[in-house]
């Protein structure tokens, strides 16, 4: 380059870009490649060291719990040899001697022997009696105590800042008697240390809590090392229960520790064990592979750069020659060629600019061209949209047509109402435009063009009848494919395409023209037919409305038939409640009578005994008196709480010993039991000494049958009230008006829905003074059963209902209210149609208070619901003077509903 | 060092490789199953594998006897009780795509029923025992069936949540015919894949549970290991992920193990010591409250179940509704069982025959250890006994026949039903014929009454305070020594959660996950 443009990367060379940048690019992936690997090998190295020492430490766990249960067996074994247990009543003080002449069977542990009380009586100190002492169990703690309740134990535990292992069991003899207890104890030191090195190769260190106590590192003089503190950090998560490793050095080498927790029998981290590996292999390792790494990329660096270099040059060359053609080209030599040297993007990109160059030549002719014709165009079509009416526009089509091409004759041609084509506008001669429509309906549907007409084949005998020469040029009239008619013209000069396409265009814009006439006249028709058809439709309106008139009526036949269903319904539940009512006391006799049996029997037996007895009359009479006076007392049960029964019974046990009476306590136990102790005194005196016992026993048999009996007549009477009631509700003979009192049938009502309400549901009655009224008396039954039945289900049952009753003038005034959610203002609009429910689906139809509001129309009175949410009151009104009656219905005076 | 780098570049080569999937469960068990079929099967190792395949009706919440709505969302009881309908859950399907609806329900059921039934097998013993009572079974329409039963009985529905009725696929059962037993098909969590017998049962997670989708774990393995010791090992390495029966002796250590843990739950189950109250002096009260003084259970139950039950107070395990903590109790109390057999004025030459069994049972292990600490107890206040030790069988037909004076006997709950420990183990019904199992043939005629009475109420609280009051006054009749309920250990890896153990002692696995190792 001649110039020197300043150094920046924009104006650097190709070459020197593609250089930097494949060589750049090469290098960085050597070396994140390389770095990655080198992370990798290193971290997986490491993995390996701290998955190798977790293993370590894991097996070393295994090893002091292994020796954790060895140490209970052993307690086990010295606590059941029997000798012990001898040992412990004859001669405690012999006992240490027995310990160490067993030396060979117990390990180096401390063992401790207590006795039953907890104290420690002879203990066998192991090899280093200092230790041992340190970790000692000693008198009462919590491994004699427990082993005092029987309980064979093994944990782990911290004495003064020592780990230990401890076992414990009882002493027992053959006979099963406790005797004492064992303690074994073996302390996690130094020494247990070196027997899981020994057995694994591995340093290992004990941590009380965090607190390093025992290791198995000792200093260059000998000296042992209690081990190395933990980071506070990794003590932290190994005593939520995580195991770790970490490393660090010790005495200047480098280790990996991993870390496990350890823990008592209530699973409470006491402290930890971790085990160490030395890391110089590790290391060494490590450097290795490093300094390996490092060496293999360098080379791949240099050889990369090498490389891109020689690429870059290859590419550069041939970009060059395309920038010397691009140059020339944009000069204005377009025949300007490149030469393609390479098979690749390059020599394609040169072939491709040698096609663009002819391309760009060619479409520079035909856009001249293309232009002329746009001019031409927008001239016509002009012409074609001024003007408005079809006829018009047509005339005017041919007239331009004509102008334009110079033609002596233009006809345009359409089809008309029969289908066939025929002339519509023309310019020229008519008769001239006529045998030119004769030409064009001949030519057919597609364009024709001929440059001379009379010497043409198919058409020129025809041509030349009608005097016609030169050239012509027929074109279809088509909208979206369908043909409407043809545009003809004849000139003496032969037609271009130009022409062609041009008239064409025309043909097309007459064709829209004569669409868009054709569309008006169609409106213009279907607005008409639209007219006639509301006409239609409003005269099958009316018939559909009698039709559904009728479906109507059959509606309300369908609904008469509900409403009787519903009151079968009703009468369902009404049996179910009442067999529920009767199902529980039916039950209760049942069970008594199975009793009755066993009872009366046993009375018997009491009776005989009662004979042996021999108790003077008066005595005999005094005591069935007594019975009798008690009877009623025994109808219940009493049930109260056992501390208190067991209290007095001793009381009056005592009392009745104070008598002189011989082993009071279960007669006293029984009187107690039966609530009967104030009757105690008079039994021990008609009994005397030894009498006492017969008496209470009859007393608790006849209490038992007695029981029974009030049991059975509670059940009875519930039966007798429930049958009452269901008779007196429901005067089978229906449609007769009873005179009767309204709280009567209130209350029959509440007596058979006592099964919906006793659980949860208060009934308060506030009930006025009433005259007697004449009423569908079942009828009106169903309106109490079907409001209160609707109060309890509003209730969810859980609530108050109440029921209040008053004269008003010559009206009765029945208010039923719950305290439920309330009725929204729409439903209660709607409450009295039938099929409204605002029950969930299932538990009703609908028709209930339809029903309810039939009953009340028919009695001549009135129904009305008030609601809030908190008080829902349905208004029942009734006329003093009953229902108006038809004369064929008699008046029945109401009886006596029993 | 260079074995060292090749072995780390080994281990980057095969990171991806994983031999067990982290989702897969491993369940270590002593026991192989024998069939796979609900309805015949007969032992704990094939009923705990047919509860993950299939479900019933109804089942009981996670741990307890309560009944809560499975394959059937609602239900009604109606004529008395005599007649239950059902409404079933829409949208499940068996693991073999069948829909689940009546027809499959009436199938299940009728197979067993119907001894015409072109599916049944001769093998279907727990419906003789429990399912009797059922009449018949209707499809009232595709999701709706009705059962009706001979008499009103409340613990029928605890009946429906038991394994015996599971519902299977009709379409399973069909095309396997026989074979069905080694290939069964439920709605379970669990779908089954592969049984290899002795070695492994594979299930597979059910992708399309009902209940809160499929289980968190993938598959589930049942691994036949027999030895205790090598459950253990294999439980340690981390080879499975749960164990059961472990030996007693053993799970002291595992307590102190950080990777494990120990789950416990007093199963189902009561041992007892029964005094024959048609003999003297067994029909002295006071007599039978002596013996409860005299008997050192603390020592038993520590000692001879090895730390593995609870004292017993009643018949009722704790786990059970209507089990009542605040029942009387008597302590142990020599001295007081002296003075109770002076006062009944006992005579110290009568030697009382006291009937054991030489077999362990699930409710006592050593059973002769513990007459033999009894009779050592009963010695000590002046009660000599001689012991009669027999195998279970013989054991079984002379105490029901009443030869015994004392005697012990155990019951493993059929149900969740407290009916059935106190209406089978005490009421006066079951007290006669030489098939007692109501071995003290203790009649106190309220008792009867409370628990027949207590049978035809459904009402759950009414239920409860008639258990509670027959129970009281069992109490103080004291015709028995209640022992120990026994429990039951399954020893788990650190991160497995989520599973429970029923008191039925079977573990049910649809919500357990497995953390890592």
């Amino acid at each position: 380059m001649a110039r020197t443009r300043p150094w920046s990367w924009r104006n650097l060379s190709l070459r020197s870009k593609l250089g930097l940048g494949l060589g750049s690019a090469s290098i960085l992936s050597i070396v994140i490649g390389a770095g990655t690997a080198m992370i990798l090998i290193l971290s997986g190295l490491a993995d390996a060291s701290r998955r190798e020492a977790m293993r370590s430490a894991k097996t070393a766990l295994n090893l002091v719990l292994r020796q954790a249960q060895s140490q209970q067996s052993e307690a086990g074994e010295l606590a059941s040899d029997g000798v012990l247990a001898d040992l412990l009543v004859t001669s405690p003080a012999a006992i240490e001697n027995y310990l160490t002449s067993q030396q060979e069977r117990f390990g180096s542990g401390l063992i401790e022997v207590a006795d039953t009380r907890g104290r420690i009586v002879a203990r066998r100190l192991g090899l280093d009696p200092a230790r041992a002492r340190q970790v000692a169990a000693g008198d009462h703690s919590p491994a004699v105590e427990r082993a005092l309740e029987y309980e064979r134990r093994l944990t782990l535990t911290q004495a003064s800042g020592q780990l230990a292992v401890r076992a414990s069991a009882p002493v027992l003899d053959e006979t099963w008697k406790l005797r004492g207890a064992v303690v074994f104890t073996l302390p996690l030191d130094a020494e247990f240390a070196d027997v899981i090195k020994g057995a694994l190769s591995v340093d290992v260190i004990f941590y009380a809590g965090d607190v390093a106590t025992a290791s198995t590192f000792s200093t260059p003089d000998g000296r042992r090392l209690p081990g190395r503190p933990v980071p506070p950090a990794v003590a932290e998560s190994v005593h939520r229960g995580l195991t770790l490793t970490d490393q660090g050095p010790v005495e200047g080498r480098e280790y990996t520790f991993a870390y496990v927790p350890l823990q008592d029998l209530e699973g409470r981290r006491i402290g930890m064990l971790a085990i160490a590996t030395s890391r110089d292999t590790l290391l060494a390792a490590q450097r290795q592979a490093k300094w390996f790494l490092l060496l293999a990329a360098a080379v791949a660096a240099v050889l990369a750069a090498a490389f891109a270099i020689a690429l870059a040059r290859r590419i550069a060359g041939p970009v060059r020659r395309l920038h010397e053609g691009a140059l020339a080209v944009a000069r204005g030599h377009l025949e300007h060629r490149i030469p393609v040297e390479t098979g690749d993007e390059i020599g394609e990109l040169a072939q491709a600019f040698g096609v663009m160059t002819r391309a760009l030549k060619e479409n520079q002719d035909r856009l001249a061209a293309r232009i002329r014709e746009m001019v031409t165009l927008h001239e016509i079509g002009r012409a074609v949209s001024s003007v408005l009416a079809l006829d018009d526009v047509l005339a005017k089509v041919t007239s331009q047509v004509a102008g334009i091409l110079q033609a002596r004759t233009c006809a345009l041609l359409l089809e008309g109402p029969g289908g066939g084509l025929g002339l519509r506008a023309a310019y020229g001669p008519i008769s001239s435009a006529q045998a030119l429509t004769a030409l064009a309906i001949r030519a057919g549907r597609h364009s024709l063009r001929v440059e001379a007409i009379e010497s043409d084949g198919d058409l020129g005998t025809q041509a030349r009848e009608a005097g016609i020469t030169g050239a012509f040029l027929a074109v279809p009239l088509e909208l979206k494919d369908r043909s409407l008619g043809a545009l003809a013209v004849t000139r003496p000069d032969p037609f271009s395409d130009g022409d062609e396409r041009l008239v064409a265009t025309i043909a097309d814009q007459a064709a829209t023209a004569f669409e868009n006439a054709r569309l008006y006249g169609e409106v213009t028709a279907f607005s008409e037919d639209l007219e006639r058809k509301v006409h239609e439709r409003t005269r099958e309106l009316v018939e559909a409305n009698s039709a559904l008139e009728r479906a109507l009526r059959e509606l309300r036949e369908t609904q008469a038939q509900l409403v009787h269903s519903e009151r079968m319904a009703g009468l369902g539940v009404l049996v179910a409640g009442v067999a529920h009512e009767i199902n529980s006391p039916a039950a209760a006799i049942k069970g008594s009578v199975d009793a009755l049996g066993d009872g009366v029997a046993r009375l018997m037996a009491r009776a005989r005994e009662l004979g042996q007895l021999s108790l003077p009359s008066d005595a005999r009479v005094r005591f069935f008196r007594l019975l009798e006076a008690l009877g009623p007392r025994f109808a219940q049960p009493r049930i109260e709480p056992p501390a208190l029964v067991r209290r007095q019974a001793r009381e009056l046990a005592l009392r009745l010993e104070g008598l002189g009476v011989a082993s009071p306590d279960v007669p006293a136990r029984t009187l107690v039991e039966l609530g009967v102790a104030e009757a105690a005194y008079e039994l021990a005196t008609l009994g005397g000494g030894s009498g006492l016992s017969p008496l209470v026993g009859y007393l608790e048999e006849y209490a038992y049958l007695q029981r029974n009996l009030a049991s059975m007549k509670t059940a009875i009477h519930a039966i007798t009230r429930i049958v009452g009631a269901l008779k007196s509700y429901s005067h089978l003979d229906q449609e007769k008006v009873s005179v009767c009192d309204l709280h009567e049938g209130i209350e029959n009502t509440l007596v058979i829905l006592h099964h919906e309400l006793k659980y949860a549901i208060s009934v308060q009655r506030r009930f006025g003074t009433l005259p007697k009224v004449p009423v569908f008396v079942d009828e009106l039954n169903q309106v109490w059963t079907n409001i209160i039945h609707n109060a309890v289900q509003a209730l969810g049952g859980r609530g108050e209902i109440t029921v209040e009753t008053a004269q008003e003038g010559s009206e009765v005034v029945v208010r039923i209210s719950d305290n439920g959610p309330g009725i929204s203002p729409e439903a209660q609009a709607r409450i009295f149609e039938p099929f409204f429910t605002t029950k969930a689906k299932g538990e009703g139809s609908g028709l209930g208070l339809v029903i309810v509001k039939r009953i009340v129309d028919k009695h001549g009175g009135h129904i009305h619901v008030e609601s809030v949410p908190g008080r829902t009151s349905f208004i029942v009104r009734l006329p003093i003077e009953g229902p108006k009656l038809t004369a064929a219905r008699a008046v029945v005076q109401s009886g006596n509903p029993s | 060092m260079r074995s060292l780098l090749l072995g780390a570049l080994l281990a980057l080569s095969c990171g991806g490789h994983v031999t067990v999937d982290s989702t897969t469960l491993t369940v270590g068990r002593g026991g192989d199953a024998i069939l796979l079929d609900p309805a015949r099967v007969n032992d704990g190792d094939s009923s705990e594998v047919c509860e993950q395949i299939f479900e019933h009706l109804v089942r009981y919440k996670p741990g307890t006897n309560e009944v809560e709505p499975a394959l059937a969302t609602t239900w009604e009881v109606a004529d008395q009780g005599k007649s239950w309908t059902f409404h079933l859950r829409r949208g499940v399907r068996f693991h073999d795509g069948t829909p689940f609806d009546a027809d499959a329900v009436v199938f299940s059921f009728d197979r067993q029923r119907d001894y015409q039934h072109p599916y049944h097998e001769p093998d279907f013993t727990y419906w003789d025992s429990n399912y009797r009572i059922i009449q018949r079974i209707e499809k009232l329409d595709d999701y709706t069936v009705r059962i009706l039963i001979e008499r009103p009985y409340a613990p029928f529905l605890a009946y429906l949540a038991m394994f015996p009725v599971s519902i299977v696929s009709p379409r399973a059962v069909r095309h396997w015919e026989h074979q069905f037993s080694r290939h069964p098909v439920g709605t379970g969590p669990f779908r089954f894949v592969e049984w290899v017998p002795g070695d492994r049962i594979t299930l597979a997670a059910n992708p399309d549970y009902w209940d809160g989708g499929p289980p968190k774990i993938g598959h589930l393995v049942f691994h036949l290991i027999p030895g205790e010791r090598e459950r253990l090992v294999a439980l340690e390495s981390g080879a499975v992920d749960v164990a059961y029966n472990l030996a007693p002796k053993d799970l002291g250590y595992v307590r102190l193990h950080p990777d494990l843990r120990v789950h416990k739950i007093a199963a189902s189950n009561v041992a007892f010591l029964a005094m024959n109250m048609l003999h003297p002096p067994f029909d002295d009260v006071r007599v039978r409250r002596a013996v409860n003084h005299a008997i050192n259970k603390s020592l038993i139950v520590k000692l001879l179940y090895q730390g593995l039950a609870v004292p017993a107070i009643g018949p009722l395990p704790p786990t059970m509704w209507g089990y009542d903590p605040t029942l009387p109790r008597f302590d142990y109390d020599p001295e007081k069982a002296r003075a109770l057999l002076r006062e009944a004025r006992y005579d110290p030459r009568v030697r009382p025959r006291f009937y054991v069994m030489s077999t362990p049972r699930p409710y006592v292990q050593a059973p002769e250890r513990v007459s033999r600490v009894i009779a050592r107890n009963l010695h000590d206040v002046g009660m000599d006994v001689e012991l009669v030790v027999q195998p279970m069988q013989a054991h079984l037909d002379t105490t029901a026949a009443g030869e015994h004076d004392l005697c012990i006997r155990g019951w493993v709950g059929d149900n969740g039903d407290p009916d059935n420990f106190l209406y089978t183990l005490l009421d006066r019904d079951s007290a006669f014929s030489q098939r007692a199992t109501n071995v003290s043939f203790y009649r106190n005629a309220e008792v009867h009454g409370l628990l027949t009475w207590a049978q035809e109420t459904s009402d759950r609280t009414e239920r409860i305070g008639l258990y509670k009051k027959a129970q009281r006054i069992i109490a103080l009749d004291a015709p028995w020594v209640p022992l120990a309920h026994s429990e039951v250990a399954v020893v788990a890896r650190a991160g497995v959660r989520g599973f429970w153990i029923d008191p039925s002692s079977m573990v049910y696995y649809r919500s357990a996950s497995r953390g890592p190792h």
